[in-house]
């Protein structure tokens, strides 16, 4: 029999086994997936390296949010996790156009459409939109 | 302090619906910039752009209170992808 074991530190709570992540299990998230996200990238898997580099920064963001909410929202919606309440617990007035930058790229290069299609369509999107800097050509 | 950041924008030529604004709990304003304008800008150049208009119109202590303000396209915050791309 296939027994599922609960990923670390993850505390389900009562019947509807509901999951209740800490700041600091989204942090361990964001180190493996940015980690993962590397390993794709080296390989010119593109797609994957996008999904998984973006997921690493939503994990970033909701460790901040969790403390502020405690609630959980599992859509993947960056645009829902980069307004101000999550940004000012982690940004000081010396690095917010930094910040805000890297977020911007951040936001355009991350669309929850981009996991269900090929590098070769992929690559094609990030011309057009001019976001194709540093992108390997494959041989 | 969230319509004169608001209005600051105005004055540089966004118009309302570009422009989305919330005030957290500690009273600071944050959001979004959504405009053509910053097709072929940097994301770097976006924020100096924005930041100087800001430094322009606000004083000192009301630019403290911004936490951060992002600046996209319309095409970059489009979900969508793009057809015969």
């Amino acid at each position: 029999m296939l027994r599922v074991r609960p990923f670390c530190r993850n505390q389900f709570q009562g019947k509807g086994r509901k999951v209740k992540l800490s700041s600091d299990d989204y942090i361990d998230g964001a180190g493996e997936r940015i980690g993962a996200a590397s390993a794709m990238y080296a390989q010119c898997r593109f797609v994957d390296a996008i999904y998984l580099a973006g997921v690493a920064v939503e994990c970033v963001l909701r460790a901040f949010a969790t403390e502020e909410t405690n609630e959980f929202d599992a859509r993947h919606d960056l645009s829902r996790l980069v307004k101000a309440p999550t940004i000012e617990r982690f940004v000081g007035e010396k690095k917010r156009q930094v910040i805000s930058a890297s977020l911007g790229e951040v936001w355009a290069r991350w669309k929850n459409n981009y996991r269900y299609i090929g590098d070769t369509r992929l690559r094609g999107e990030l011309r057009q939109l001019q976001l194709d800097r540093g992108i390997k050509v494959m041989r | 302090m969230e319509e004169t950041v608001r209005a600051a924008l105005v004055a540089a030529g966004f118009t309302t619906d570009q422009i989305q604004l919330e005030v957290t709990q500690r009273g600071n304003v944050g959001g979004f910039v959504i405009s053509p304008r910053f097709a072929g800008q940097s994301q770097v150049e976006r924020q100096e752009a924005l930041w100087a208009i800001l430094s322009h119109e606000l004083t000192a202590d009301q630019l403290q209170h911004i936490v951060s303000i992002l600046t996209m396209t319309p095409d970059e915050v489009d979900d969508d992808v793009r057809a015969g791309a």
